[in-house]
């Protein structure tokens, strides 16, 4: 290994251990990394290039390095934590009341391993997967499946009787994480200049495009069944284009979002609200802007607000 | 920030002070031996020093910064004044110059109605020190917000200093209604003890001096032409349990009169105690009732939406309580929580506002540290 990565992995493992990006995730805290490159360029690239730090290198040459450095450590993280999730804690209790056919589970881990590796090797697909990946990792999403099943309102509804998921919550929730793992997939379709068929900004996929993901992806993995890559796509649609997207399909949009910028452990000052409830309540203000559904938010909005969350 | 030292001794110099005023008048009331009074006296009078030197030093530390307007009133430059120089000069300093000008107590030199006023303004102006207690609010932190801190220093200054100068002027007020004042009622009892024993033939003194002693307990004791014709109580309980200012003395012709002066200083006590029991509890009600008060209706919803506007990744919404909701605060605050988060939050999105929790500072600091 060339002596410079270690330096720069050395810079990058202190900057990795500053205080304020504790109760960030591994790809959370690559992203903070990231726009502290972007943001404070002008006085990090003379310091660095500076004969005391990278002799030598340009603030072009030397930001490739750092950012390929920064991946190898966040991975190195991740999968530290997600290869024994993949390959026993993810619950595949679900799939009997989705498919008749007997499925190879250890293959199927496999394949989703190898997906979500794929995923993760474009900056824009580790981008797009900190939202849904956190909020399998954070957990904090299931908590309000138990709360849902409890007060049996729109949610529920929209889950038992709509999608007709007729389960558990524990099959429900196993559904909505497999939803969020394979919901950046659609990344993987995706190459330069094809930024007609999704919304960067909004994070939102139009149907078409959706549809050629889903056909495309159920060949790749042909051993997951339809409707989860009905529900893992269609989380990326928004549904006020599309007012049949599953239940689960926008829950997952919903929670991804939410994680996205979730931070475990915050500190609520006092004379603020606390941070679920003030994310479901601005989310519902923007709700046309991503695409979610407002009811939805709403009694999660109610539930946040209840559980003081 | 830390507190110096210096600071520190102050705040516990404050303290101790009041605690000392207390006690002074709780020993006053409980009849404390002289002994351990006269100790309370002098330590009165060395804070009383202390506390001089304090804002003569302050001042002219501050008048060498061209800050003395500044300390002076703003910095509770007024209260170091009121507090210390009035003190020096006529509550602990003429009692000590009394004390060790022999045991005669300055005010102690004859009876008139003078004396009486003076041993009131030496009570009165005790009650100055409690205008101490609003330095140790200015150092209690009870909120991180500079504007409570300023809020509540302002609030109780106002409201002590006006209870104090109400006691002050009131005190006095109250003693020019002869038909209401303890204080003149015992002072015609003994003004008229005395016209009574100085006019009273030899034959019937003895007689007349008994039956006054029955009906007036202030009556220490009586001489006549150097001859003890009545005494209230033995040498040693008159020896330990009265000071110089305990007592006071009259001579009409040959006969000369002690009178008890405690009376009247145990209820200058209970009016001194009454007086910083109000400012304690008006003081604990500001800071333990109307300071978190202030802080949730004004200062933490401010904090709040300060902290939104200057952190690009805080998101936390205003807490409104539904019965404040109308308040011009609150107002602001849902239009920070129905307007502002959500346009940040797309802003995010859409990369116009980049976020990094890192802040620059930490970052230069691991380039310092090589």
């Amino acid at each position: 290994m060339p002596p410079e990565v270690d330096k720069a992995k050395a810079f990058l493992e202190k900057l990795l251990s500053n205080p304020m990006l504790q109760g960030y995730t591994p790809l959370q805290r690559e992203e903070q990394i990231l726009q502290l490159f972007s943001t404070q360029a002008s006085q990090l690239a003379p310091i660095l290039t500076s004969k005391e730090f990278f002799p030598g290198k340009s603030w072009t040459t030397l930001l490739p390095l750092l950012i390929q450095a920064l991946f190898e450590l966040t991975d190195r993280d991740l999968w530290a934590t997600w290869k024994p999730f993949l390959d026993s804690g993810l619950s595949l209790s679900f799939l009997p009341f989705l498919t008749k056919q007997a499925i190879p589970e250890s293959e199927l881990r496999a394949q989703i391993a190898t997906l979500l590796k794929d995923i993760l090797q474009s900056p824009e697909g580790r981008r797009v997967a900190t939202g849904p990946l956190t909020a399998i990792q954070q957990g904090g999403c299931f908590k309000y499946i138990d709360e849902v099943f409890e007060r049996r309102s729109y949610i529920h509804f929209e889950i038992t009787k709509v999608q007709r998921l007729r389960m558990s919550k524990e099959e429900i929730k196993g559904i909505l994480t497999m939803t969020l793992l394979l919901k950046s997939s659609y990344i993987l379709f995706i190459s330069e200049g094809m930024h007609t068929y999704t919304d960067r900004i909004a994070g939102v996929i139009q149907g078409s495009f959706g549809e050629k993901v889903i056909r495309s992806l159920q060949k790749r993995i042909p051993l997951l069944p339809l409707p989860l890559w009905e529900s893992a796509i269609h989380s990326n649609m928004s549904f006020q284009e599309n007012r049949f997207l599953e239940a689960t399909a926008r829950l997952a949009s919903i929670f991804a979002s939410r994680y996205r910028t979730f931070r475990a452990g915050q500190k609520v000052d006092r004379g603020a609200d606390t941070p679920d409830k003030s994310w479901f309540n601005v989310a519902r203000k923007n709700y046309k802007f991503y695409g979610f559904d407002i009811k939805m938010l709403d009694e999660l909005y109610m539930i946040a607000a209840e559980m003081g969350w | 920030m830390k507190r110096s030292f210096w600071e520190n001794l102050v705040v516990g110099g404050i303290i101790l002070v009041l605690l000392q005023t207390v006690v002074d008048d709780v020993a006053t009331l409980a009849d404390w031996p002289w002994n351990m009074r006269k100790i309370l006296l002098y330590l009165g009078f060395l804070f009383d020093l202390f506390f001089t030197v304090e804002f003569l030093v302050r001042l002219y530390l501050s008048y060498v910064e061209g800050q003395a307007k500044e300390y002076f009133f703003r910095g509770f430059g007024w209260i170091d004044l009121l507090a210390s120089i009035p003190l020096v000069l006529f509550s602990s300093g003429p009692v000590v110059y009394g004390l060790l000008a022999g045991g005669v107590p300055v005010f102690g030199l004859g009876r008139s109605l003078n004396l009486l006023k003076t041993v009131k303004i030496v009570r009165v102006a005790r009650i100055l020190r409690v205008l101490r207690m609003l330095k140790v609010v200015k150092q209690l932190k009870q909120t991180d917000s500079v504007m409570a801190q300023r809020h509540i220093g302002k609030i109780a200054s106002s409201v002590l200093t006006t209870c104090i100068l109400v006691f002050s002027v009131g005190s006095f007020l109250i003693q020019s209604v002869p038909e209401h004042s303890f204080e003149q009622m015992y002072w015609s009892s003994i003004e008229s003890a005395c016209q009574t024993l100085g006019s009273a033939p030899s034959a019937e003194l003895p007689t007349e001096v008994k039956r006054i002693a029955s009906v007036l307990p202030s009556l220490l004791k009586v001489k006549a032409e150097g001859k003890d014709l009545y005494l209230r109580h033995d040498s040693f309980y008159l020896v330990s349990r009265f000071g110089p200012y305990d007592y006071f003395y009259e001579q009409r012709g040959s006969v000369e009169l002690y009178f008890d002066y405690r009376p009247l200083n145990r209820f200058q006590a209970e009016q001194s105690l009454l007086i910083f029991a109000i400012v304690l509890g008006t003081l604990l009600v500001l800071l333990f009732s109307y300071a978190p008060h202030f802080a949730v209706t004004v200062t933490d919803p401010l904090f709040v939406m300060l902290k939104g506007f200057k952190e690009p990744s805080y998101n936390l919404e205003v807490k409104i309580p539904s019965h404040l909701k109308n308040d011009e605060v609150f107002r602001l605050a849902e239009q920070y929580n129905e307007e502002y988060l959500p346009l940040k939050q797309r802003n995010l999105s859409t990369g116009e506002m980049e976020v990094s929790d890192i802040k620059w500072e930490a970052v230069s600091e691991l380039f310092k540290k090589g």
